[in-house]
């Protein structure tokens, strides 16, 4: 299925959201990275129907959204940002309410949500209570629900967000199996995330998009300018302000960092290979620090 | 549609806290209703030991009411009257030749219990068809005058009046108080309130609110099951508690099967426009009840749509609901007729409007005041339910060609 946005914007009032946003997705995973603010809730909202954007169109296989109605919304599966749920619901009577207003038959509904509790490891809580789950089981149950009318399109707006690291690996993995004949939409802050499940990667800043590319071109274009260095601990403060800085590494006296900068800077650097997170830090580096 | 209802069912309804509402409502509302039994039976007040006796006559005198009838009652009551004419009768307690012990007690017992309901019963038939034909002589003149207005309200007043009659005597004491009884609907709408801070907070409170409004069903289909769910709880809730009441009050005063007298049998709706049997007006009073019920319940869901959490909108309509029915009560029986016909509240304690015939002019056509009531708060339901709908989340793409 073949996703194409065409020139979407959104303003709030004065603030631009979305500024002519232009992409086309095909199947495989698109990991869409933006700090806070950056757009990338807006452009899922927009996606999903949520909002309204002030211009431009979706087409699904070359069919504009608005003429498919509520069909589009039968491609759709979504997960957004943090999760409650109806806490006095049990796993399955939640899941079975998400079947009735996805309008998915009973039988089907039944079928569906024994296999993905069992993909999902949840087939042994489905009878506890929301309220009672912890924080990943919850994402995962989000991603049950997202995933009940076997979308065309899964759309995840932080799905990782509060989740140990034990969880959001589990979570990775899972993505990483729904993924195949299916465009899947990540949108994070969390570059670990995506890195490396990612087929292409969006970047978003102040509502731009600003970078559409595999992570290894993307890594590739500032294959130079990411450098290693050990300074003192003194010497690593003055760097913290003068540079962009994508990690900090204590070792015994002195601190290791990694420096993001078009030149040497500094006499002692090392160049490093890039990943995402530098990246991300190279071209949203000013909202971050 | 059916499932997306048991579902709303589910999560707005089916808790154990409302249950235990139910309960302690339920609760307060019998001995509420044994309260005013005890406050008000004539036989546990004023004519306290006189029950016995008067159920003994009661046999002679209840049925139709017959010349015989009010011959032998006249017989009982004229020489009492005659003997504590100049107050000089004795004042024993323990009189041998009295029924209740003593001469005045007995008066009285004869006066409140019989000759004055009797003489009311028998004499409605020629005071209504005073009105009918005052009413008649009107309609003539209105037409002379080519008065439309008056004209067409004599002749309702005529229709009305015309052909009444009260053949029995029946006891009637319960309907006295059951009509007047308005505990159980404060408790209906405390209830109401409960259920309507939660049914749209659930899913902002929940951030159900965006997966919801990203499905299928989520927009317009789930927003009328929460209000059919809501609706429909409200009302078998009050269906529920008005029969809860009528059974109590049945129980209480003994009364089973006076109802078929009719609802002008009772001397405070002597001029009321209804002909109808005080069993049908219990049935109409509880609908007209319902239909207020329904209104408020929307009114508080309109309140709390805009609100994240469900404290501040339950203040706010208890506020609301507070305001709005001691405006009620306090023009229920006036004349101040746009005060009790646009007042939705007013059908929440509606026997103002049944009370007398009382008439609200539409565009030069006189209307009754109960019909203008009920139109009026169906029409603000009406308008206040496409007002949350409007406001309720919809998704961009639901409809073809986009958001309507």
């Amino acid at each position: 299925m073949e996703i194409k946005i065409e020139n979407m914007s959104k303003k709030y009032k004065k603030t631009v959201a979305l500024s002519d946003v232009t992409v086309d997705f095909d199947s495989g995973i698109y990991g869409i990275l933006g700090a806070n603010g950056a757009g990338k809730t807006t452009f899922i909202n927009i996606l999903v129907g949520i909002l309204k954007g002030d211009s431009g169109e979706i087409y699904v296989d070359g069919t504009n959204v608005r003429k498919l109605g509520d069909k589009y919304l039968e491609h759709i599966g979504y997960m957004p940002q943090y999760p409650i749920f109806y806490k006095a619901f049990s796993v399955i009577e939640f899941l079975r309410y998400m079947c009735v207003i996805k309008g998915i038959s009973k039988e089907l509904g039944e079928q569906r949500i024994h296999e993905l509790l069992e993909i999902v490891n949840l087939a042994g809580s489905k009878h506890k209570k929301i309220k009672e789950l912890s924080g990943g089981m919850r994402q995962r149950v989000g991603i049950v629900q997202a995933m009940l009318n076997n979308p065309s399109i899964l759309i995840l707006d932080e799905p990782t967000a509060g989740l140990d690291p034990q969880e959001r690996i589990r979570f990775r993995n899972l993505i990483t199996k729904f993924s195949e004949q299916r465009t899947i939409l990540l949108a994070t802050h969390i570059v670990s995330d995506i890195e490396f499940i990612a087929n292409r990667v969006l970047i978003l800043k102040k509502g731009e998009l600003i970078k559409n590319d595999t992570p290894t071109n993307l890594r590739n274009e500032i294959q130079g300018k990411v450098w290693s260095i050990e300074l003192d601990e003194d010497a690593s403060i003055d760097a913290y302000y003068q540079y962009k800085i994508s990690n900090m590494q204590r070792e015994n006296d002195t601190v290791k960092l990694r420096v993001i900068s078009k030149n040497k800077s500094l006499d002692e650097g090392i160049n490093v290979v890039p990943n995402l997170e530098d990246v991300f830090l190279y071209h949203c580096g000013e909202e971050i620090l | 549609m059916m499932r997306l209802v048991a579902y709303e069912y589910k999560k707005i309804i089916m808790k154990k806290g409302l249950l235990v509402l139910i309960l302690v409502f339920s609760l307060i509302n019998i001995l509420n209703i044994i309260k005013v039994y005890n406050e008000n039976a004539f036989f546990l007040t004023d004519m306290k030991n006189t029950e016995d006796l008067y159920w003994q006559l009661y046999s002679r005198f209840s049925g139709e009411i017959t010349e015989d009838k009010i011959t032998q009652l006249l017989d009982i009551y004229t020489p009492l009257k005659k003997e504590i004419a100049d107050r000089t009768a004795s004042t024993r307690t323990d009189h041998p030749n009295t029924m209740t012990g003593n001469v005045y007690m007995d008066t009285t017992f004869i006066n409140r219990m019989y000759v004055n309901p009797m003489q009311y019963f028998s004499t409605y038939k020629s005071k209504s068809n005073t009105i009918a034909l005052e009413s008649s002589k009107n309609m003539e003149f209105y037409l002379e005058k080519n008065n439309q207005y008056d004209y067409l309200k004599s002749r309702t007043i005529t229709k009305r009046f015309m052909h009444r009659d009260i053949q029995h005597f029946e006891y009637l004491e319960m309907y006295e108080y059951y009509i007047q009884y308005d505990i159980s609907v404060f408790l209906i709408l405390l209830l109401g309130l409960y259920v309507t801070a939660r049914v749209f907070v659930i899913e902002k409170e929940s951030e159900m609110d965006a997966i919801i409004v990203t499905t299928v069903k989520g927009g317009r289909k789930t927003y009328w099951a929460k209000i059919i769910a809501t609706l429909s709880f409200v009302v078998a809730i009050s269906i529920y508690f008005f029969v809860l009441d009528f059974i109590s009050f049945e129980i209480l005063f003994q009364h089973l099967g006076n109802g078929f007298m009719p609802v002008y049998s009772l001397k405070r709706f002597m001029y009321t426009p209804l002909r109808m049997s005080l069993f049908d007006y219990s049935l109409l009073a509880m609908a007209t009840k319902i239909i207020g019920v329904i209104f408020a319940t929307t009114l508080f869901m309109g309140v709390s749509c805009r609100f994240k959490n469900g404290l501040l909108p339950f203040v706010l309509n208890l506020v609301l609901a507070g305001s709005l029915i001691v405006v009620a009560n306090r023009y229920i029986g006036s004349n101040i007729i746009v005060l009790k016909a646009f007042n939705p509240f007013m059908l929440l304690f509606n026997r103002g409007l049944y009370m007398k015939i009382e008439f609200v002019n539409v565009l030069g056509i006189p209307v009754l005041i109960y019909v203008a009531s009920i139109a009026v708060t169906f029409a603000m339901t009406v308008f206040l339910l496409a007002l949350i709908g409007r406001g309720y989340p919809i998704n961009q793409f639901a409809f073809k060609g986009g958001k309507k």
